[in-house]
């Protein structure tokens, strides 16, 4: 359990002003909250998920002006001014709609606790290369972590064109 | 929800001058310079973690720490500080005049994580296991450092004075690294070997840049840098083994001296990474490799 020292904390809550997902958003928080907690719980975006707090395993993806970045491991103060994408974000875009189809078809999701972050991922791997070689979509994934799947099935659904 | 953010602060200096600023003020409680953050956020989810109660200087608002220069006439390249191992392995001018940098920075966690990290957190941090210092060090990295006052230079092979200890006062920071191409006739090797391809801290994470003049059957090594991580405080230019093999023609039996030297340079421990024996191990034979190759 947490035990905080001081009643009256020395470190003051500050206004930082961001977008998510298109919309501009505007925060009141203490500047070291992490990001993926302002995500999940003052903004209510649960998509992005907390796997090791450590930026191991890559559930808590997200997309920070267009650059693929662990949550767990941004102070909010730092996104002042940022244009921040999570999976809801990219839920409705058409290439990610066609993914999440083929992880259905091919067993590419069976908890879908790291879904969101291996689809993030394969996002930033699709803009760079369309049609990525099994090499390059291991590499490209190779910061994301899975209990369920053994991988292969996530490789295949992004691969097969279905 | 983690409770430290209540407990610790951060400033946003406006730019270099104003953090050099900040940083010449600091009394009693100095500020911590906070870079990328993918080693200190991991820190902070410790509860009695060592930043409680402190406050950090957030480095990302400076320009000047950003961008990197290559100066193609002489062969120099300048990296400021901030620079990600993302924006550093991608660059086609680095992955060609200096690919030890371009393999040693792909090889920082992976991708979301290179996005985030910087070259000078990865020096500052200091892990004796970190990827870019053997590299850096064998491109005869100096380090420009700067404090309100003052601009020092310093080799990055004269920088850790033990475990997590600098040659780095609390208001000083470093700004850029300066690494340098090495002539024609250099043989380069890097390897860092982990658990899995991505995502490992090394057991070993050695570099090596060579240069050699002569046939094949009389090769004589003129120069070699040989930098090696993870078997040490801190990562470790071999000058003993370095000394020996220079100007020494490379035979079965001065590689086999040579191998012995750096052997008693190195000294690996035991820890949850690995084992002292196979530490030694493997420095030697991929070290004894390199050298047969040339």
């Amino acid at each position: 359990m947490n035990v905080i020292k001081k009643d009256n904390s020395r470190v003051k809550k500050q206004t930082i002003r961001f977008t998510v997902n298109g919309k501009k958003t505007k925060i009141e928080t203490y500047p070291m909250m992490r990001l993926i907690d302002v995500l999940r719980e003052e903004l209510l975006l649960t998509g992005t998920k907390e796997g090791c707090s450590e930026g191991e395993c890559g559930a808590c993806s997200v997309l920070i002006d267009g650059v693929l970045s662990n949550s767990c491991l941004i102070p909010i103060i730092q996104m002042e001014g940022k244009k921040i994408v999570t999976i809801e974000g990219i839920a409705n875009e058409t290439q990610a709609k066609k993914l999440m189809q083929n992880f259905l078809k091919n067993g590419g999701a069976q908890c879908g606790f790291c879904t969101p972050g291996m689809i993030l991922a394969t996002k930033n791997l699709l803009d760079k290369i369309s049609t990525p070689t099994l090499k390059e979509v291991r590499e490209a994934l190779s910061g994301n972590l899975c209990r369920c799947t053994g991988y292969m099935k996530i490789f295949s659904s992004i691969i097969k064109k279905n | 929800m983690k409770t430290y953010a209540k407990e610790i602060n951060i400033i946003r200096p406006k730019n270099l001058d104003d953090a050099l600023q900040l940083l010449s003020k600091q009394h009693s409680a100095p500020l911590i310079p906070f870079a990328g953050g993918t080693d200190i956020m991991v820190v902070l989810n410790k509860e009695n973690n060592p930043y409680i109660g402190k406050t950090f200087i957030d480095l990302s608002t400076i320009k000047e720490l950003r961008s990197f220069k290559f100066n193609k006439e002489k062969s120099i390249l300048e990296i400021n500080a901030m620079c990600t191992a993302g924006e550093l392995k991608n660059n086609p001018s680095i992955q060609k005049n200096f690919p030890m940098l371009a393999e040693a920075t792909n090889q920082v966690g992976a991708i979301a994580i290179q996005n985030r990290a910087t070259i000078g957190g990865n020096i500052i941090n200091a892990s004796p296991a970190a990827d870019t210092p053997p590299a850096l060090m064998c491109y005869n990295a100096i380090l420009t450092i700067r404090s309100k006052k003052k601009e020092r230079k310093i080799a990055l092979s004269d920088f850790y004075l033990g475990y997590k200890k600098l040659d780095l006062r609390s208001d000083e920071l470093l700004t850029s690294i300066t690494i340098y191409k090495p002539e024609k006739n250099t043989k380069e090797f890097f390897r860092k070997v982990g658990a899995r391809k991505a995502m490992s801290i090394s057991k070993i994470v050695l570099a090596i840049a060579a240069t050699t003049s002569g046939k094949k059957s009389e090769k004589l090594i003129n120069k070699i840098n040989i930098a090696i991580g993870s078997v040490a405080a801190s990562t470790l230019k071999c000058r003993k083994t370095e000394e020996y093999i220079t100007n020494k023609k490379l035979t079965n039996e001065t590689i086999a001296h040579a191998k012995e030297i750096f052997s008693n340079e190195i000294s690996p421990i035991d820890d949850i990474r690995s084992t002292s024996q196979y530490r030694r191990k493997v420095s030697e034979n991929l070290f004894e490799n390199f050298l047969q190759t040339l």
